[in-house]
């Protein structure tokens, strides 16, 4: 079973001949099924736990992929370079919203994949050489990743292993929010102060407001244009209308999330319903088919999602979560202090050896046999979520999104390598995760129970 | 809740602010203008365009045919 794992793991992050990352955990899933590791019986429930967290990650990479198909992503890159009037510092603060907002209404993955172009095109607007673009595009990708901790939704990893340990969004959010928006602020400020040599103090490219037209004139439309952009800058009418109401249905599906979830509604739901509403309102002004959609949408992420599981409820029944409970188990119990900093950091050596999806599943299910009392074991899963969010973020194969982000930087031939990458972590993210993990202690015990 | 609600709402305003088209192009759309790029084909100051002059003997040549009356009715 361990082999089947480990295999599993090592190809999933070599990825030969750029396959799927759901073919090695399909086949090894079914392996582990013809095994009787994990009896057929139990394949239902396995894919009632992983379904809804699934098909709400979909949606929300649907209505991204609306989004960009009507262009509307295509201006980000110009208003930063405006916006950052000549400041390189104004930019990397700029560049640091974008990315925490972007995961914030779509997902930590979806954001990596429209982010990064975004950011490239902006920093090329500005004549930066490619070694020069180093700084912004890892202060976007390390934040972008991180971000996805303060609400559950953004993440596939939080989502799926919420509903074991008795949370919803709402409560989900009132205790996490807090601690992670202080790991992402010392994420961020790290950054800074470890970039801030790197960073131009003005660009000679100076871009003010009234630049707009320089700006169009220079923007590299086909060397560098977004992967799905459909047509020239400032060659088209600019529907405003249907912008407003595009980036309206964005945040109220957000909010709907947590306005319903006191409901009993789960969130696969609202999120379906505001994949299709995108999808018709594109339909109904551009007269555009859901064809491209059913093309570009992610749909192994149903699978991946339930070969995981599998492979993980294989780990469990073989003994692996027995072996965490028996060495950590009385540790963790002790005080909710210790209990968040043992799960914290077991889950951010565990992301950083095999990825974070397994890992949080493995976590969840060990802290769930520990026999904790529901405030410890919650605030226990929550102490996982950060080392699966935050913790993961110090090798590249921490998470599914930092892999994906290497990938899109070789495919725009910026120099990036993990020793560089890792030079960066070390010295941002072990600091930014135990004041995560300390802000969860303080939060939880002096503010919330 | 609410306060989830503030944060959102902050938020999505904030993205909308990043995304939106450039005010630029929003007051060209009110008032009829266009944004225009820079020509694809910039040519130096000095360079003169080649333009010769209609050969006089041509002109005589094509209206020497008509009568005024003519010309008139064509609007020549």
């Amino acid at each position: 079973m361990v082999t089947i794992f480990a295999l599993t793991v090592f190809f999933i992050i070599w990825r030969p001949f750029g396959i799927n990352e759901s073919i090695p955990t399909s086949i090894a899933a079914a392996c582990i099924l013809l095994l009787g590791i994990v009896p057929f019986k139990d394949v239902l429930t396995i894919f009632e736990a992983v379904s809804g967290a699934s098909i709400t990650i979909l949606s929300t990479i649907v209505m991204s992929i609306v989004l960009e198909s009507i262009g509307f992503f295509r201006w980000a890159a110009i208003n930063l370079a405006l916006k950052s009037r000549g400041s390189g510092v104004l930019l990397f603060w700029y560049i640091i919203l974008l990315c925490f907002l972007m995961t914030l209404f779509f997902n930590n993955d979806g954001s990596i994949l429209i982010t990064t172009p975004i950011i490239i095109q902006t920093l090329s607007l500005l004549r930066l050489k490619p070694a020069q673009q180093v700084p912004y595009l890892i202060s976007g990708a390390l934040v972008a990743t991180a971000a996805s901790a303060p609400i559950g939704v953004s993440n596939l990893a939080n989502l799926i292993a919420l509903k074991i340990v008795g949370l919803d969004l709402n409560s989900y959010a009132t205790m996490m929010f807090v601690p992670s928006m202080v790991g992402i602020a010392c994420i961020a400020v790290l950054l800074y102060v470890y970039f801030k040599k790197d960073i131009p103090i003005t660009f000679q490219n100076h871009s003010k407001p009234k630049d707009l037209n320089n700006l169009l004139s220079e923007y590299p439309t086909k060397k560098l244009s977004h992967p799905l952009a459909a047509k020239t800058l400032g060659q088209e009418n600019i529907d405003w209308k249907m912008f407003r109401i595009c980036i309206g249905v964005v945040v109220l599906t957000r909010i709907s999330f947590f306005a319903l979830a006191p409901f009993g509604i789960p969130t696969e739901w609202p999120a379906i319903i505001g994949a299709i509403l995108l999808i018709m309102i594109r339909w109904y002004k551009k007269k555009i088919g859901a064809k491209d959609i059913l093309k570009k949408s992610p749909w192994h992420i149903l699978l991946f999602a339930f070969s995981m599981y599998v492979i993980i409820y294989g780990l469990h029944n073989v003994g692996l979560t027995a072996v965490i409970v028996d060495e950590l188990g009385g540790a963790v119990a002790k005080d909710p202090f210790y209990a968040i900093f043992i799960t914290g950091m077991l889950l951010t050596v565990l992301s950083n050896v095999c990825n974070n999806l397994p890992s949080i599943m493995i976590g969840t299910f060990s802290i769930k046999e520990m026999g904790l009392s529901l405030q410890t074991m919650q605030v226990a899963y929550l102490a996982n979520v950060i080392g699966a969010d935050i913790g993961s973020l110090i090798l590249p194969m921490g998470t599914l999104a930092t892999l994906l982000w290497f990938y899109t930087l070789r495919q725009y031939k910026i120099p990036m390598n993990w020793g560089k990458y890792l030079r960066v972590t070390l010295f941002v993210i072990p600091v930014s995760l135990a004041l995560s993990l300390l802000s969860l202690y303080v939060w939880t015990t002096y503010f919330v129970f | 809740m609410i306060s989830i609600f503030l944060v959102l709402l902050t938020s999505g305003f904030l993205l909308y602010k990043f995304l939106r088209p450039p005010n630029a192009l929003h007051s060209a759309e009110n008032t009829g203008e266009t944004v225009k790029q820079k020509p694809v084909l910039d040519l130096h100051p000095q360079i003169q365009p080649n333009v010769k002059p209609i050969d006089p003997a041509f002109l005589q040549h094509h209206f020497m045919k008509k009568s005024i009356k003519s010309m008139a009715n064509t609007n020549e």
